[in-house]
């Protein structure tokens, strides 16, 4: 399975004029939205051992009961059924599925006619609107703190879908 | 409050500086343009050679001309995108028009005529049914089109994040690949109809855009200077080469007989922002402070032979980085 394997995915785009009639202040709305819900992606879990090939992290280790996802934060996935062995182990590649991505980003727009060809728009823009954290993946690496955790959002530096962020824009058009 | 180390970025102009020169009399582009053909029939269905079909475009008034062939079918390739006015002539019928008839990037457009017997003179209006099913091609894909491009909001005006608009896309896993979006510059490829990120093929007025190392998209153009694009995710034509995954046409904004522009600024800040969830030492965003502003003027130097367009898009960002 790829490391971008995404079983299910659903997106929603749209722009909606409000249908309110009247003078400039009045008319002109409109609502715009992303509505983005998709499942999650594979974590491969893997051994520092590095006996084998001489490559750390990269070896399977072996797996010894049913994987049981448990969906925290601090225990994404139950960490004990995993036994890290100098050796190809029994875990096959991408198994443990990881947290899903859930967006929505809204705008609410006014425009503004100016005269008979020039419009002013002012947008106010919610990304993430519901303030929905989306987790990253769990660590991977067994016998280190952080195996099973999920220490960020998904896109950390990305800014997509981590928190609710607000912009504002303001545009002349003629 | 919390300790943070303050990155600073500030630069202006060369992330998405781009300045487009269109002028008319120049070759059109390979694909990021449109095709437009039919057929035309008399009443009783059969093929009229020779007939004149005219295409002239409303924005900037350049026309193209094709004559319909033995089986009555006519051509226009590689006409830009837009709106056009279609004009159907032929002697002891009557003259067909189509006042607006949109063609957007990337397509082939099929647009049959029957005439009716009468004089040349007699001018016909016809109302296009739309077109919704691409009859011309087999290839699956969408056009984003241009109140889309403009209106939807989009988190630092990215142009690649409206490539997730597209079905077949997905928002990347949290593993370093060229999907993942970056602070500042967003991501530089994304994945579709289940390719790897480096397949896709990038086009803006038929140039290709592609890093010739890495594949991805060479610079994100700016928001303001897209007119649309059409995302093709399978089976597109053999005249795309060089990449398996997907083709990304994008055709940019022209000036037209009309002055037209836009000044636009977008301010985004800490004040309204959320923290992020694991932001465990403060209750409050890190500073921010992000304003994008520039503009979009496109005008005629001599109507309807030489038109102009630009576009100039500058960034400035602050922003504290949390110690977590």
């Amino acid at each position: 399975m790829s490391d971008f394997d995404t079983r299910r995915r659903f997106v929603l785009n749209a722009i909606y004029e409000l249908p309110i009639r009247g003078n400039r202040f009045v008319e002109g709305w409109q609502l715009a939205a992303i509505v983005q819900s998709q499942s999650g992606n594979p974590v491969n879990i893997v051994t520092n051992i590095n006996d084998v090939n001489g490559v750390t992290n990269t070896l399977r280790p072996d797996v010894t009961g049913p994987i049981n996802i448990i969906g925290e934060v601090d225990r994404w996935f139950d960490p004990s059924v995993f036994t890290a062995v100098a050796r190809f182990g029994s875990l096959g590649r991408n198994v443990v599925i990881g947290p899903r991505f859930d967006n929505v980003d809204f705008s609410i727009t006014k425009n503004t006619k100016i005269g008979e060809r020039a419009r002013a728009q002012f947008r106010a823009e919610f990304f993430d609107l519901f303030n929905h954290a989306n987790l990253g993946q769990p660590g991977n690496i067994i016998g280190t703190p952080a195996f099973g955790r999920i220490s960020t959002t998904r896109f950390p530096t990305g800014e997509s879908g981590s928190s609710r962020q607000v912009q504002f824009a303001m545009k002349l058009m003629f | 409050m919390f300790t943070q180390i303050i990155t600073r970025g500030r630069f202006c102009a060369p992330l998405t500086a781009v300045v487009l020169f269109l002028a008319l009399f120049a070759p059109a582009h390979a694909q990021s343009t449109t095709t437009l053909q039919g057929r035309v029939v008399d009443p009783k269905g059969a093929a009229v050679p020779g007939v004149k079909v005219t295409a002239r475009s409303h924005a900037t008034g350049v026309e193209r001309v094709a004559q319909t062939d033995s089986g009555g079918s006519f051509q226009i390739a590689s006409l830009p995108a837009g709106l056009y006015r279609l004009e159907v002539r032929s002697t002891g019928f009557q003259t067909q028009v189509i006042e607006r008839l949109s063609l957007e990037v990337g397509r082939t457009v099929t647009q049959d005529f029957r005439l009716s017997l009468g004089d040349i003179s007699q001018e016909v209006s016809v109302i296009s049914g739309g077109n919704l099913i691409e009859r011309a091609s087999i290839s699956v894909g969408q056009v984003i089109d241009q109140r889309t491009v403009q209106e939807i909001p989009l988190n630092g005006r990215y142009f690649l994040d409206l490539g997730l608009l597209v079905p077949g896309s997905v928002t990347p896993p949290q593993s370093w690949s060229a999907a993942i979006p970056v602070r500042g510059v967003g991501s530089f490829a994304f994945n579709t109809a289940g390719a790897r990120e480096e397949a896709v093929n990038y086009m803006i007025n038929g140039i290709s855009l592609n890093h010739p190392g890495f594949s991805s998209i060479n610079f994100q153009p700016s928001i303001s200077s897209v007119q649309e694009f059409k995302v093709d995710t399978s089976t597109f034509s053999a005249e795309y080469g060089q990449n398996s995954g997907a083709v990304v046409n994008i055709a940019t904004r022209s000036g037209a007989n009309k002055f037209h522009g836009e000044l636009f600024e977008f301010l985004r800040n800490d004040a309204l922002d959320a923290r992020n969830f694991f932001e465990f030492n403060s209750s409050e965003p890190p500073p921010f402070k992000r304003n994008m502003f520039g503009g979009n003027f496109g005008g005629p130097l001599v109507k309807n032979r030489t038109i102009c367009g630009m576009t100039v898009d500058c960034r400035t960002s602050t922003r504290g980085a949390a110690s977590s």
